[in-house]
């Protein structure tokens, strides 16, 4: 899996392409960790999932715990343009209650600010 | 009156629930060619003649010879590619005395709300799809003569109401989703069995194991031998095939789980279709494969009593195999290691019932020094997948075992996986392509039986010996 950090209008966006499985969560976690230490200039965080084309349920846990970390650090994250098939991930697995998921990045940045 | 009825075909919706053909997709439960079946019973016709095409083995295991039904069923095969029709055009005079004929995938819904009576067919009851005849019932001579000869004659032809029933074309997902939620919230009582009664909203199968903590919300329909764990909470509007597992304190609501399917723990399954690790949303098609026994999971079919034979006499044979091979392997095992002569490489391989194993191989090819032809030759290098037999993580003979990783899309390809010690390939020296693989897996998960596995036995281990003579491993061959 790839991912791209960026900082657009304060926030921190993410946008991830490719599969987040368990054979990817730890060097995304890793990556983002860093990232986050290095970037003082944002508390909120947007994760742009277009090109996620399957996540399990470690990925899952990733973002579980990518969402802790981020409100720890007095933040939020939110979660933005999610495929169909990892829609329906988060529907049977209930995480849809724990994120807030938006339909655009657009959208996501404007609730965040 | 003789009944034909074509099983070939598979539309696109039965090809993403899993299936080869369109009549063992079950429908509340049941396969829908379960249905044509009791319908013919009905209609007192007794000779049965099911055309096979895609998935042949698969239907004629379900329908054997019709005893359950009451019914004598014969088979035929035709061509994928053939017209249906032709099969009846071939020998018109065999049908002339009255034709119960299915062409397409229909389900015969009945009209009325209590289960049908026996009946007789008089006259013709025709019923069209795509301006062709897809569904015809007829004892009628003259009509029927027309018909063979290629006419598509409707005159004087009756719908089938009043037979009882409509012949309802399932289309899509969508439609299939629809029919099952419509059969749970009622419509399965016109056809259950006498002796049986669905006025509670609640079918549930044999050997179902619900805890006392298990909420259930009628309605539902539950096959056989399926598990619900503790705290879940199942309903309404729910169908749960057979041999599946719901594990602890998931949800299903308004879904169908069809059979020998896992859900994981604390899931919710919703207006759903779930199919083994696939998860289908009827509503717009789309399907999303799991790859993650967390969530969801295909439960290992039940075995056949010849495989349960197959296993018991094959984990015999390695029994032997080992006590006559544990000497010559430790000793010529020593001498090859200390001189470096024979080389073993450890890999992980699918196995059995869903588990991984590792395996030790020996990728060697080209003329070996005396010692390893000898330990070749004597199949001592089979010695550590004979112990992996009697673990139960092998067969002794079946399918060659497929790689992790770099098998991973024919293994859940292959639905009948027998992963063994001696397959077809043993007696090569180099592994398989895929290719090669996929068709020896396909032939074995057919034609297996237990003179199949003494056939591979016996030619596994003479091409070893064989090749103790010749130096070189023999080539790979189809």
């Amino acid at each position: 899996m790839a991912a791209t950090f960026e900082v657009k209008n304060g926030v921190g966006l993410v946008t991830m392409i490719g599969p987040l499985t368990a054979g990817q969560v730890d060097a995304f976690r890793a990556e983002f960790n860093d990232w986050q230490k290095n970037s003082e200039a944002f508390r909120n965080v947007v994760l742009d999932c277009h090109g996620i084309d399957f996540m399990d349920s470690s990925g899952l846990g990733a973002l579980i715990a990518l969402l802790k970390r981020v409100t720890e650090h007095g933040g939020d994250l939110k979660l933005a343009r999610l495929p169909k098939k990892v829609r329906m991930v988060f529907e049977i697995t209930r995480a849809y209650k724990i994120f807030q998921i938006c339909d655009t990045v657009e959208e996501a940045l404007q609730a965040c600010q | 009156m003789k009944a034909v009825l074509q099983t070939g075909g598979a539309p696109a919706w039965v090809h993403d629930l899993g299936f080869e053909t369109w009549a063992l997709a079950p429908v509340a439960g049941r396969p829908l060619l379960e249905y044509w079946l009791e319908l013919c019973d009905l209609l007192r016709i007794t000779e049965v003649r099911l055309v096979l095409s895609d998935g042949a083995q698969a239907v004629e295991d379900f329908a054997q010879d019709g005893a359950r039904w009451g019914l004598k069923i014969t088979y035929s095969f035709l061509d994928p590619d053939e017209d249906p029709d032709t099969f009846l055009t071939r020998t018109p005079e065999l049908w002339t005395g009255g034709l119960f004929y299915l062409r397409a995938p229909l389900f015969p819904r009945r009209v009325a709300a209590e289960p049908l009576a026996q009946m007789h067919v008089t006259g013709t009851h025709l019923h069209r799809e795509g301006g062709r005849t897809a569904c015809l019932a007829s004892s009628a001579p003259d009509f029927l003569k027309a018909f063979l000869a290629g006419g598509e004659l409707a005159l004087g032809a009756h719908d089938f109401t009043e037979l009882g029933f409509t012949p309802e074309p399932i289309a899509s997902l969508q439609d299939y989703f629809a029919l099952n939620q419509r059969m749970v919230r009622g419509e399965c009582a016109r056809y259950v069995s006498p002796g049986y009664f669905y006025k509670d909203g609640a079918g549930i199968g044999f050997n179902v194991v619900i805890p006392p903590a298990a909420r259930l919300q009628p309605p539902l329909l539950i096959g056989n031998n399926t598990r619900l764990s503790a705290m879940t909470n199942i309903g309404p509007d729910v169908i749960i095939g057979n041999r599946c597992i719901v594990d602890q304190q998931s949800e299903l609501a308004n879904c169908v789980i069809l059979d020998g399917t896992y859900i994981g723990r604390n899931l919710e399954i919703r207006d759903k279709i779930i199919v083994g690790r696939r998860m289908i949303d009827p509503v717009d098609g789309t399907v999303a494969d799991i790859d993650d026994p967390w969530l969801l999971a295909t439960v290992p079919g039940t075995l056949r009593p010849a495989d349960l034979l197959r296993a018991a006499l094959g984990w015999l044979c390695a029994l032997l195999l080992v006590v006559a091979q544990v000497l010559p392997f430790l000793l010529l095992g020593v001498v090859l290691k200390s001189t470096g002569s024979w080389r073993m490489v450890r890999g992980e391989f699918h196995a059995t019932r869903q588990r991984r194993t590792t395996l030790l191989t020996s990728p060697q090819t080209g003329r070996l020094p005396l010692l390893a032809r000898l330990f070749r030759g004597l199949g001592l290098d089979l010695f550590p997948a004979l112990l992996r037999v009697l673990a139960g993580r092998l067969w002794l003979c079946g399918q060659e075992p497929l790689r992790v990783d770099f098998d991973d899309a024919l293994r859940r390809e292959l639905k009948e996986y027998f992963p063994a010690a001696l397959t077809y390939a043993t007696p090569r020296a180099e592994a398989s392509d895929t290719l090669i693989k996929r068709v020896d897996a396909l032939y074995y998960a057919h034609h297996r039986a237990l003179a199949e596995d003494a056939r591979i036995l016996l030619r596994a281990l003479s091409g070893r010996f064989a090749g103790l003579f010749r130096g070189a491993p023999e080539e790979p061959t189809s």
